[in-house]
Protein backbone atom coordinates (compact mmCIF):
# COMPACT_ATOMS: atom_id res chain seq x y z
CA UNK A 1 0.00 0.00 0.00
CA UNK A 2 3.28 2.33 -0.12
CA UNK A 3 2.16 3.68 -3.72
CA UNK A 4 3.86 6.73 -4.76
CA UNK A 5 1.21 8.89 -5.19
CA UNK A 6 0.31 8.56 -1.40
CA UNK A 7 3.99 8.90 -0.19
CA UNK A 8 3.41 12.29 -2.52
CA UNK A 9 0.47 13.66 -1.04
CA UNK A 10 -0.29 12.31 2.61
CA UNK A 11 0.96 12.77 5.86
CA UNK A 12 3.90 9.83 6.59
CA UNK A 13 1.84 8.88 9.48
CA UNK A 14 -1.16 8.21 7.56
CA UNK A 15 0.85 4.94 5.73
CA UNK A 16 2.31 2.85 8.65
CA UNK A 17 0.57 -0.64 9.10
CA UNK A 18 -0.49 -0.16 12.65
CA UNK A 19 -1.74 3.49 12.13
CA UNK A 20 -3.76 2.26 9.34
CA UNK A 21 -4.96 -0.79 11.75
CA UNK A 22 -6.04 2.27 14.82
CA UNK A 23 -8.08 4.02 11.60
CA UNK A 24 -9.54 1.03 11.20
CA UNK A 25 -10.83 0.27 14.28
CA UNK A 26 -11.15 4.23 15.01
CA UNK A 27 -13.37 4.56 11.79
CA UNK A 28 -15.99 1.56 12.83
CA UNK A 29 -16.10 2.08 16.02
CA UNK A 30 -17.21 5.95 16.57
CA UNK A 31 -20.24 7.06 17.26
CA UNK A 32 -23.11 7.82 16.63
CA UNK A 33 -22.16 7.03 12.71
CA UNK A 34 -18.82 5.51 11.49
CA UNK A 35 -16.79 8.55 10.98
CA UNK A 36 -13.01 9.72 11.01
CA UNK A 37 -10.95 12.97 11.66
CA UNK A 38 -7.22 12.95 10.29
CA UNK A 39 -5.62 16.39 11.06
CA UNK A 40 -2.37 17.10 9.40
CA UNK A 41 -3.66 15.35 6.63
CA UNK A 42 -1.92 16.14 3.27
CA UNK A 43 2.20 17.26 3.32
CA UNK A 44 2.09 20.64 4.32
CA UNK A 45 3.35 22.08 1.07
CA UNK A 46 0.20 20.73 -1.05
CA UNK A 47 -1.91 21.91 1.54
CA UNK A 48 -0.94 25.67 1.58
CA UNK A 49 -0.93 24.93 -2.66
CA UNK A 50 -4.76 23.98 -2.54
CA UNK A 51 -5.57 27.01 -0.38
CA UNK A 52 -3.77 29.56 -2.34
CA UNK A 53 -5.46 27.88 -5.78
CA UNK A 54 -8.88 28.10 -4.47
CA UNK A 55 -8.41 32.18 -3.31
CA UNK A 56 -8.44 32.30 -7.47
CA UNK A 57 -12.18 29.83 -8.02
CA UNK A 58 -15.02 32.06 -8.75
CA UNK A 59 -17.53 31.25 -5.66
CA UNK A 60 -21.37 31.08 -6.44
CA UNK A 61 -24.05 31.87 -3.34
CA UNK A 62 -26.14 29.34 -2.57
CA UNK A 63 -29.15 29.67 -0.34
CA UNK A 64 -32.29 27.72 0.23
CA UNK A 65 -34.41 26.58 3.12
CA UNK A 66 -31.63 23.98 4.39
CA UNK A 67 -28.64 26.27 3.45
CA UNK A 68 -26.81 29.63 2.90
CA UNK A 69 -23.12 30.04 1.89
CA UNK A 70 -20.56 30.11 -1.07
CA UNK A 71 -19.68 27.45 -3.28
CA UNK A 72 -17.57 26.89 -6.15
CA UNK A 73 -18.15 24.20 -9.04
CA UNK A 74 -17.42 20.68 -8.90
CA UNK A 75 -13.68 20.81 -9.99
CA UNK A 76 -13.82 18.19 -12.72
CA UNK A 77 -14.49 21.66 -14.83
CA UNK A 78 -12.13 23.42 -13.29
CA UNK A 79 -8.47 24.70 -14.90
CA UNK A 80 -6.79 25.40 -12.15
CA UNK A 81 -4.49 22.31 -11.84
CA UNK A 82 -3.68 22.34 -8.08
CA UNK A 83 -7.18 21.70 -7.86
CA UNK A 84 -6.96 19.39 -10.47
CA UNK A 85 -4.12 17.90 -9.28
CA UNK A 86 -5.84 17.42 -5.79
CA UNK A 87 -9.13 15.56 -7.28
CA UNK A 88 -6.98 13.51 -9.42
CA UNK A 89 -4.98 12.35 -6.20
CA UNK A 90 -8.11 11.54 -4.40
CA UNK A 91 -10.19 9.92 -6.89
CA UNK A 92 -6.84 7.66 -8.05
CA UNK A 93 -7.25 3.59 -7.68
CA UNK A 94 -4.28 3.83 -4.83
CA UNK A 95 -6.61 6.34 -2.28
CA UNK A 96 -10.00 4.45 -3.47
CA UNK A 97 -7.85 1.28 -2.37
CA UNK A 98 -6.70 3.59 0.74
CA UNK A 99 -10.02 4.57 1.90
CA UNK A 100 -11.73 1.26 1.62
CA UNK A 101 -9.22 -0.32 3.56
CA UNK A 102 -9.52 1.68 6.29
CA UNK A 103 -13.88 2.39 5.87
CA UNK A 104 -14.56 -1.19 4.50
CA UNK A 105 -17.02 0.68 2.22
CA UNK A 106 -16.38 -0.12 -1.44
CA UNK A 107 -16.26 3.06 -3.27
CA UNK A 108 -15.14 3.06 -6.97
CA UNK A 109 -12.28 5.55 -7.75
CA UNK A 110 -12.90 7.85 -10.49
CA UNK A 111 -16.67 8.82 -8.88
CA UNK A 112 -16.04 11.57 -6.94
CA UNK A 113 -17.75 15.15 -6.38
CA UNK A 114 -15.86 17.81 -5.09
CA UNK A 115 -16.32 21.45 -4.69
CA UNK A 116 -15.40 24.09 -2.61
CA UNK A 117 -17.07 26.21 -0.07
CA UNK A 118 -16.81 29.39 1.78
CA UNK A 119 -18.59 30.55 5.11
CA UNK A 120 -19.16 33.59 6.31
CA UNK A 121 -20.76 34.92 9.29
CA UNK A 122 -24.61 33.79 9.56
CA UNK A 123 -23.70 30.74 7.12
CA UNK A 124 -25.03 27.54 7.96
CA UNK A 125 -26.39 24.20 6.63
CA UNK A 126 -29.28 22.70 8.76
CA UNK A 127 -29.27 19.20 9.69
CA UNK A 128 -29.73 15.92 7.10
CA UNK A 129 -28.22 12.71 6.04
CA UNK A 130 -26.80 13.52 2.61
CA UNK A 131 -28.35 10.22 1.39
CA UNK A 132 -28.30 10.09 -2.38
CA UNK A 133 -28.02 7.22 -4.74
CA UNK A 134 -24.41 5.95 -4.62
CA UNK A 135 -23.05 8.39 -2.37
CA UNK A 136 -21.11 6.32 -0.03
CA UNK A 137 -18.71 8.62 1.78
CA UNK A 138 -18.63 12.05 2.70
CA UNK A 139 -15.71 14.02 3.01
CA UNK A 140 -14.33 17.51 3.97
CA UNK A 141 -10.74 18.71 3.82
CA UNK A 142 -11.12 21.72 6.11
CA UNK A 143 -8.60 24.53 4.79
CA UNK A 144 -9.10 26.95 7.71
CA UNK A 145 -9.08 26.84 11.68
CA UNK A 146 -11.75 28.02 13.48
CA UNK A 147 -12.08 27.96 17.36
CA UNK A 148 -15.65 26.38 19.39
CA UNK A 149 -16.82 30.05 19.54
CA UNK A 150 -16.90 30.88 15.99
CA UNK A 151 -19.22 28.45 15.03
CA UNK A 152 -18.73 26.04 11.46
CA UNK A 153 -18.19 22.90 13.33
CA UNK A 154 -19.03 19.77 11.83
CA UNK A 155 -22.24 18.68 14.32
CA UNK A 156 -22.88 14.71 14.37
CA UNK A 157 -26.45 13.62 15.69
CA UNK A 158 -27.07 10.77 17.63
CA UNK A 159 -30.54 8.77 15.74
CA UNK A 160 -33.17 6.40 17.06
CA UNK A 161 -35.74 4.60 14.72
CA UNK A 162 -33.80 6.56 11.30
CA UNK A 163 -34.37 10.29 13.09
CA UNK A 164 -31.47 12.44 14.61
CA UNK A 165 -32.46 13.37 17.71
CA UNK A 166 -29.37 14.84 19.95
CA UNK A 167 -25.50 16.27 18.67
CA UNK A 168 -22.84 13.77 20.12
CA UNK A 169 -19.89 15.19 18.51
CA UNK A 170 -18.39 18.48 17.29
CA UNK A 171 -15.79 18.75 15.05
CA UNK A 172 -14.39 22.20 14.82
CA UNK A 173 -12.53 22.84 11.49
CA UNK A 174 -8.36 22.98 11.54
CA UNK A 175 -6.70 23.80 8.83
CA UNK A 176 -4.95 20.24 6.57
CA UNK A 177 -7.46 18.35 8.87
CA UNK A 178 -9.41 15.52 6.23
CA UNK A 179 -12.95 14.35 7.87
CA UNK A 180 -15.06 12.02 6.40
CA UNK A 181 -18.10 9.49 7.30
CA UNK A 182 -20.44 6.84 5.82
CA UNK A 183 -23.11 7.99 4.41
CA UNK A 184 -26.16 6.05 5.54
CA UNK A 185 -29.95 6.38 7.04
CA UNK A 186 -28.83 7.59 10.06
CA UNK A 187 -25.83 10.00 9.12
CA UNK A 188 -27.24 12.93 10.17
CA UNK A 189 -25.49 15.89 10.87
CA UNK A 190 -25.05 19.80 10.05
CA UNK A 191 -22.79 22.99 9.81
CA UNK A 192 -23.29 25.29 12.56
CA UNK A 193 -23.76 28.51 11.92
CA UNK A 194 -20.95 30.78 11.89
CA UNK A 195 -21.01 33.16 14.41
CA UNK A 196 -17.82 35.51 14.38
CA UNK A 197 -16.05 37.01 11.40
CA UNK A 198 -14.06 33.92 10.99
CA UNK A 199 -14.15 32.27 7.08
CA UNK A 200 -14.99 28.40 7.14
CA UNK A 201 -12.98 27.67 3.81
CA UNK A 202 -13.51 23.83 2.78
CA UNK A 203 -13.73 21.18 -0.03
CA UNK A 204 -16.14 18.97 0.25
CA UNK A 205 -18.09 16.36 -1.55
CA UNK A 206 -18.51 12.63 -2.04
CA UNK A 207 -16.84 9.34 -2.41
CA UNK A 208 -19.27 7.20 -4.86
CA UNK A 209 -19.26 3.38 -4.81
CA UNK A 210 -20.72 2.71 -8.45
CA UNK B 1 -61.10 46.49 13.55
CA UNK B 2 -59.92 45.72 10.01
CA UNK B 3 -58.55 49.11 8.25
CA UNK B 4 -61.45 51.13 6.81
CA UNK B 5 -59.27 51.36 3.66
CA UNK B 6 -59.24 47.53 3.39
CA UNK B 7 -63.24 47.21 4.08
CA UNK B 8 -64.21 50.60 1.33
CA UNK B 9 -61.77 48.19 -1.03
CA UNK B 10 -62.56 44.67 -0.82
CA UNK B 11 -63.53 44.16 -4.09
CA UNK B 12 -60.31 45.39 -5.54
CA UNK B 13 -58.10 43.56 -2.96
CA UNK B 14 -60.14 40.41 -4.33
CA UNK B 15 -59.24 40.80 -7.95
CA UNK B 16 -55.94 41.53 -6.85
CA UNK B 17 -55.16 37.90 -5.10
CA UNK B 18 -57.39 36.54 -8.42
CA UNK B 19 -55.74 38.00 -10.98
CA UNK B 20 -52.23 36.71 -9.17
CA UNK B 21 -52.63 33.20 -11.71
CA UNK B 22 -49.85 31.51 -11.30
CA UNK B 23 -49.34 31.94 -7.84
CA UNK B 24 -52.91 33.82 -6.02
CA UNK B 25 -51.65 35.74 -2.90
CA UNK B 26 -51.86 39.54 -1.53
CA UNK B 27 -50.12 40.99 0.93
CA UNK B 28 -51.67 43.58 3.23
CA UNK B 29 -49.47 46.22 5.07
CA UNK B 30 -51.09 48.35 8.45
CA UNK B 31 -53.84 45.33 8.27
CA UNK B 32 -55.60 46.13 11.49
CA UNK B 33 -56.15 49.80 13.47
CA UNK B 34 -53.75 50.57 15.13
CA UNK B 35 -55.19 50.50 18.22
CA UNK B 36 -56.76 46.96 17.96
CA UNK B 37 -53.04 46.21 16.26
CA UNK B 38 -51.66 46.58 19.77
CA UNK B 39 -54.34 44.92 21.67
CA UNK B 40 -53.18 41.61 19.59
CA UNK B 41 -49.46 42.38 20.42
CA UNK B 42 -50.56 42.59 23.58
CA UNK B 43 -52.34 39.35 24.03
CA UNK B 44 -49.37 37.71 22.47
CA UNK B 45 -47.10 39.10 25.10
CA UNK B 46 -48.84 37.29 27.84
CA UNK B 47 -48.92 33.72 25.70
CA UNK B 48 -46.82 31.08 26.87
CA UNK B 49 -44.90 28.98 23.85
CA UNK B 50 -43.83 25.35 24.04
CA UNK B 51 -40.66 25.01 22.10
CA UNK B 52 -41.34 22.23 19.83
CA UNK B 53 -38.31 20.35 17.46
CA UNK B 54 -37.80 17.76 14.97
CA UNK B 55 -34.45 18.78 13.10
CA UNK B 56 -35.39 17.65 9.91
CA UNK B 57 -38.06 19.76 9.78
CA UNK B 58 -38.29 22.55 12.36
CA UNK B 59 -37.36 24.20 15.30
CA UNK B 60 -39.59 27.09 16.75
CA UNK B 61 -41.94 27.81 19.51
CA UNK B 62 -45.81 27.14 19.57
CA UNK B 63 -49.29 28.44 21.42
CA UNK B 64 -52.09 28.59 20.15
CA UNK B 65 -55.55 30.97 20.27
CA UNK B 66 -58.68 32.79 19.25
CA UNK B 67 -57.61 36.65 18.94
CA UNK B 68 -58.81 36.74 15.22
CA UNK B 69 -62.69 37.03 15.38
CA UNK B 70 -65.69 36.44 13.28
CA UNK B 71 -65.17 39.40 10.97
CA UNK B 72 -61.64 38.44 10.31
CA UNK B 73 -62.93 35.41 8.96
CA UNK B 74 -65.60 36.85 7.04
CA UNK B 75 -63.42 39.45 5.22
CA UNK B 76 -61.01 36.73 4.32
CA UNK B 77 -63.89 34.58 3.18
CA UNK B 78 -64.81 37.02 0.73
CA UNK B 79 -61.17 37.83 -0.67
CA UNK B 80 -60.82 33.92 -1.44
CA UNK B 81 -64.25 33.72 -2.62
CA UNK B 82 -64.47 30.38 0.05
CA UNK B 83 -66.34 30.03 3.48
CA UNK B 84 -63.40 30.11 5.72
CA UNK B 85 -64.92 29.38 8.97
CA UNK B 86 -63.47 30.68 12.69
CA UNK B 87 -61.04 28.50 13.52
CA UNK B 88 -58.12 27.86 16.00
CA UNK B 89 -54.82 29.54 15.04
CA UNK B 90 -51.69 28.95 15.80
CA UNK B 91 -48.99 31.17 16.97
CA UNK B 92 -45.72 30.08 16.24
CA UNK B 93 -42.72 31.96 17.62
CA UNK B 94 -38.68 31.85 15.60
CA UNK B 95 -35.66 32.94 17.52
CA UNK B 96 -32.02 32.67 16.68
CA UNK B 97 -31.66 29.12 15.56
CA UNK B 98 -35.29 28.33 14.10
CA UNK B 99 -36.23 27.84 11.41
CA UNK B 100 -38.92 25.50 9.08
CA UNK B 101 -37.14 23.17 6.40
CA UNK B 102 -38.98 21.69 2.91
CA UNK B 103 -38.96 17.94 2.78
CA UNK B 104 -40.33 14.91 0.49
CA UNK B 105 -43.10 14.17 3.17
CA UNK B 106 -44.71 17.29 3.38
CA UNK B 107 -47.99 17.01 0.96
CA UNK B 108 -50.21 19.73 2.27
CA UNK B 109 -53.57 19.61 0.63
CA UNK B 110 -53.95 23.25 -2.04
CA UNK B 111 -55.82 25.51 0.13
CA UNK B 112 -55.59 29.20 1.65
CA UNK B 113 -52.88 29.98 3.88
CA UNK B 114 -53.60 33.18 6.28
CA UNK B 115 -50.42 34.74 7.68
CA UNK B 116 -50.42 37.70 10.07
CA UNK B 117 -47.22 39.52 10.94
CA UNK B 118 -46.97 40.63 14.46
CA UNK B 119 -43.40 41.70 14.75
CA UNK B 120 -42.14 45.35 14.38
CA UNK B 121 -38.94 46.18 13.23
CA UNK B 122 -37.20 42.99 11.91
CA UNK B 123 -34.56 43.05 9.76
CA UNK B 124 -34.62 40.67 6.36
CA UNK B 125 -31.22 39.98 6.94
CA UNK B 126 -32.12 38.13 10.37
CA UNK B 127 -33.42 35.65 8.45
CA UNK B 128 -36.96 34.72 9.38
CA UNK B 129 -38.76 34.89 6.41
CA UNK B 130 -41.62 33.12 4.92
CA UNK B 131 -41.11 31.95 1.85
CA UNK B 132 -43.40 30.06 -0.67
CA UNK B 133 -41.80 27.39 -3.96
CA UNK B 134 -43.99 25.72 -6.51
CA UNK B 135 -43.04 23.10 -8.43
CA UNK B 136 -40.21 24.59 -10.78
CA UNK B 137 -38.02 25.80 -7.57
CA UNK B 138 -39.35 29.45 -8.15
CA UNK B 139 -39.23 31.56 -4.96
CA UNK B 140 -41.95 34.42 -3.69
CA UNK B 141 -40.38 36.32 -0.31
CA UNK B 142 -43.16 37.43 1.89
CA UNK B 143 -42.86 40.78 3.60
CA UNK B 144 -41.82 40.98 7.21
CA UNK B 145 -43.19 43.84 8.74
CA UNK B 146 -45.73 44.34 11.46
CA UNK B 147 -49.91 44.33 11.36
CA UNK B 148 -48.93 42.48 7.80
CA UNK B 149 -51.70 39.62 6.66
CA UNK B 150 -50.73 37.43 3.75
CA UNK B 151 -53.28 35.21 1.98
CA UNK B 152 -51.98 32.99 -0.44
CA UNK B 153 -53.58 30.00 -2.14
CA UNK B 154 -51.48 26.80 -2.05
CA UNK B 155 -51.64 24.54 -5.19
CA UNK B 156 -50.47 20.60 -5.17
CA UNK B 157 -46.94 21.75 -5.84
CA UNK B 158 -46.90 24.87 -3.41
CA UNK B 159 -44.70 24.66 -0.23
CA UNK B 160 -43.53 27.25 2.34
CA UNK B 161 -40.61 27.76 4.70
CA UNK B 162 -38.95 30.36 7.13
CA UNK B 163 -35.70 30.66 6.70
CA UNK B 164 -33.51 30.20 9.37
CA UNK B 165 -32.99 33.22 12.14
CA UNK B 166 -29.51 34.21 12.19
CA UNK B 167 -26.69 35.19 14.84
CA UNK B 168 -27.65 38.72 13.89
CA UNK B 169 -31.10 38.70 15.36
CA UNK B 170 -29.91 38.68 18.90
CA UNK B 171 -32.28 38.34 21.37
CA UNK B 172 -35.03 39.24 19.30
CA UNK B 173 -38.08 37.04 17.67
CA UNK B 174 -40.52 37.09 15.24
CA UNK B 175 -43.70 35.88 15.61
CA UNK B 176 -46.86 35.15 12.61
CA UNK B 177 -50.28 33.71 13.49
CA UNK B 178 -51.03 31.33 10.74
CA UNK B 179 -53.80 29.56 10.13
CA UNK B 180 -54.33 27.12 6.93
CA UNK B 181 -57.36 25.32 5.27
CA UNK B 182 -57.36 22.63 3.14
Amino acid sequence: MHNAILHEWLHPVYLQEDKITKLQHSFSSAKSFPHLVLAHFLVEKKATAILRAIAKEKLVLKDSDLFTFFQTNDFKITRNKVLLDFRNFLCSNDFSQYLTRITACKIKSKRIDMSASLYLKTHYLLPHDDRLERRRIAYLYYLSTLAKKDGGALALYDSKNKKPTEIVKKIVPQFNTFAFFEVSGCSFHEVEEIVSDKQRIAISGWFHDQ
Amino acid sequence: MINKYYIQNIEQIKDAFHNNKEFPHVVLVDFFEKKDYEMIKQEIKRTTFSPEKDPLTHSYSIARTTFLNDPFFEFVSTIVNGNIKPMKQTILQFKHKDYTILNDQQQDKPGVDIIFNVTDDWQDEWGGSHFYVDGSGAYTKMLTTGNTLVMARRSADTKRFVKYVNCTSKQKSRIFIIMSTS
